[in-house]
């Protein structure tokens, strides 16, 4: 360049100099400001870092000393306070821990250390507030849980020394960093987290009535019955639940390997057909376990009830049977309408199954079967022990009731209860009050959203 | 005399330009959408969006003769000269990007976004979720995306990750999309139909509670976890 090629006179030369000194300041003071701002944004994440860290050591804390109370407590009101308290505890250090930037592998058998005994306590407080005291099974539960309570403790207090000595960081944010440091200072909150990890490899497995039960966590397909079936098989069922010929093209996809085995299926039909139906069959007895059809839907012809009826009809065809629809649900010009089973005019939520209608065509696009294969399908008994009569006593006087019939719904737990289900109103909002059709208490209250797209319950 | 001049005058401009330069580009790059004017939930397409009203708007440009191409629901850079050039033509600012002032002037009615919200609905779990599925895996095959909601809700429901919807989501490390800011995007029509399919019960992922993109992963314990199934570009595994 010309610029650098001129001679330069010594005037010329020094103000060259001025300007470039200039810049350098500038830039100094540009990187100055970048760095101050860099280190607030760093001080402002680890102060919301050692937040987490430290209310969650004060939770697990309080926690230790509320299980200490439990285990001499012999009344059912002090019970169900302490286990209502360790519950909200445990939900807040579960809490805390999900925040706080370790690598899911290092925390995930602490995480479900907290979340247990949260629904633990909070099963035992259900059935305090029932009146009834714990039995020995559940005290012995309360003593396990508090002996490993008191070893993560301790083991929270050493790494909350070091780090306030300033040994251990939270979060290498930075990825260049965390590949240079590797080994060394990124991944030592990993391993220290890692090393309490070790202490719950003996950690008993707990069953109990709540949904982290592990034998719910588990839980096994009781409705999936039937042979092993063969790919072909399976090909012919997809081709026929999808409606679509025998010389359609499927591809398997996956092979589904999860609690429920499937072939994972694609029905090719080109792009101007509106893509592929995708379609899961189980390998044992053939059941189509969902089928998802993306194609648009532009416009919304059909009227929701033209709808429910080819959505029963379709399940009729397919050999589903005693169903009645629950809820629907409108969305991008299709309707979603669940359906349940019902058993000597006995509704089973338990029992159901979701049908997905476009409303432009009435083509089925979506169906889904899972809690209908996982639902058990012998059920000992439907007749109640106590008579409407006796049930509509325990209603609240507020709630005007419309209809009343009996129901099986499904509670914590993976249990089942039969229920008188009175549905009525309440200041212009509905609701579906369940009494226990045995010893007639109060099991669940959903309220009613009525809204032009749908219902929903909650 | 003069020439001399402007030649000691070169230093100094040179480097006012470069400062100059840089300076605009630290301006434009801290300004945030909000302070343009535009925010990012009141833009309705702009290139790389896809669906429904890409296809309306498409319609509309052809109509009117400023689009040549197929009405396909893609933005494509045709699309965008043609909404470039019809902006021009109605004196609007000819960004390409379709925001409220362009749809109203090419007669497409901007829905109120809460206006739809009522109580109890989950439109705020539908849009958190669909930001996930859209930052994740835009580019993966409808059963995919719904898969990976599908992950997140089985999360919810293990006591090995927290229990909300947004603790899942928002778990340091947990997402790459969350990690990277890629998250914070508008999501499009397909994400938000695959989130409310996920939260309506649909799993085609079988129940997984992890999922990886095995070309991207060098993380040995994720491919130590037993697969349950693949789709697309994702292994799921529990």
């Amino acid at each position: 360049m010309k610029l650098f090629n001129m001679q330069l006179s010594r005037k010329q030369y020094h103000k060259v100099a001025v300007v470039l000194l200039a810049a350098l300041i500038l830039t100094g003071f540009f990187a100055y400001n970048t760095y101050t701002e860099r280190k607030q944004y760093q001080i402002f994440l680890q102060n919301s870092y050692q937040k987490s860290f430290r209310e969650m050591v004060t939770n697990v804390e309080t926690i230790k000393v509320l299980l200490d109370k439990a285990e001499v407590s012999a009344s059912t009101v002090n019970s169900n306070n302490l286990m209502t308290q360790v519950w909200l505890q445990s939900n807040s250090a579960a809490d805390n821990l999900g925040q706080l930037p370790i690598s899911h592998s290092a925390l995930s058998k602490t995480e479900k250390f907290l979340n247990q005994i949260g629904d633990f306590c909070y099963a035992i407080a259900r059935k305090n507030a029932a009146n009834e005291e714990m039995n020995d099974d559940e005290f012995e539960k309360i003593t396990t849980l508090n002996t490993y309570s008191g070893k993560l403790l301790n083991d929270l207090h050493e790494l909350e020394e070091r780090v306030n000595q300033g040994k251990i960081r939270f979060g290498a944010i930075r990825k260049q960093g965390r590949l240079i440091f590797k080994k060394t200072s990124a991944n030592t909150m990993d391993a220290d987290f890692g090393r309490i990890e070790e202490r719950f490899n003996q950690y008993p497995t707990m069953i109990y009535d709540g949904p982290f039960s592990d034998n719910i966590v588990e839980g096994k397909p009781e409705g999936l019955t039937g042979e092993k079936i063969t790919f072909e098989e399976a090909m012919k069922r997809a081709r026929q639940f999808a409606g679509v010929g025998a010389d359609a093209k499927v591809t398997q996809v996956s092979s589904g390997r999860g609690k429920i085995e499937t072939y994972g299926l694609d029905i090719v039909q080109g792009e101007n057909n509106g893509g592929n139906i995708s379609i899961d069959i189980t390998k044992k007895g053939g059941h189509v376990l969902w089928m998802i059809n993306p194609r648009n839907i532009p416009e919304k012809k059909l009227k929701n009830k033209k709808a429910s009826e080819i959505a029963k009809k379709f399940l009729e065809d397919h050999g589903f049977k005693d169903l009645t629809e629950t809820y629907y649900l409108n969305n991008n010009n299709t309707t979603v309408i669940t359906f349940i089973r019902v058993e000597k005019d006995v509704l089973i939520y338990t029992d159901m199954l979701k049908v997905k209608v476009a409303l432009d065509n009435g083509q089925i696009v979506g169906f889904d079967s899972y809690q209908h294969l996982m639902a058990n399908k012998e059920r000992d008994n439907l007749t109640p022990k106590l008579s409407e009569e006796e049930a509509r006593t325990k209603i609240s006087q507020r709630l005007d009731i419309e209809r009343v019939k009996l129901a099986i719904i499904p509670l914590p737990g993976n249990k089942q209860r039969l229920c008188y289900e009175f549905k009525g109103k309440h200041n212009n909002n509905d609701y579906f009050v369940y009494i226990n059709a045995e010893n007639g208490s109060e099991e669940r209250i959903l309220r009613i959203f009525s809204t032009e797209n749908g219902t929903l319950t909650q | 005399m003069s020439e001399k001049n402007s030649k000691k005058k070169i230093p100094y401009i040179a480097v006012l330009l470069i400062y100059s330069i840089f300076g605009v580009f630290i301006y434009t790059s801290t300004l945030s959408p909000e302070l343009l004017g535009e925010t990012a939930g009141s833009i309705l397409v702009k290139y790389g969006s896809r669906g429904e009203e890409v296809r309306t708007v498409q319609d509309k440009l052809k109509r009117w003769g400023y689009y040549k191409g197929t009405v396909d629901g893609v933005y494509g850079w045709m699309t965008r000269e043609a909404v470039v050039s019809f902006q021009r033509k109605n004196g609007l600012t000819a960004d390409g990007v379709v925001g409220p002032a362009t749809a109203k002037a090419l007669g497409i009615n901007v829905p109120a976004k809460t206006a739809t919200r009522g109580a109890g609905t989950r439109e705020n779990e539908v849009y958190t979720l669909a930001q996930c599925i859209y930052g994740e895996g835009r580019g993966e095959p409808y059963i995919g995306q719904v898969a990976i909601a599908a992950v997140v809700m089985n999360r919810v429901n293990d006591p090995k990750f927290p229990n909300t919807i947004a603790g899942v989501i928002f778990q340091p490390g947990a997402f790459t999309a969350v990690a990277d800011g890629q998250m914070f995007m508008q999501p499009n029509e397909l994400a938000m139909k695959a989130a409310r399919d996920a939260l309506n019960g649909w799993d085609p992922s079988g129940g997984a509670i992890y999922y990886y993109n095995p070309a991207k992963t060098t993380n040995k314990w994720i491919w130590s976890r037993p697969v349950i199934k693949i789709i697309g570009k994702h292994h799921f595994c529990k």
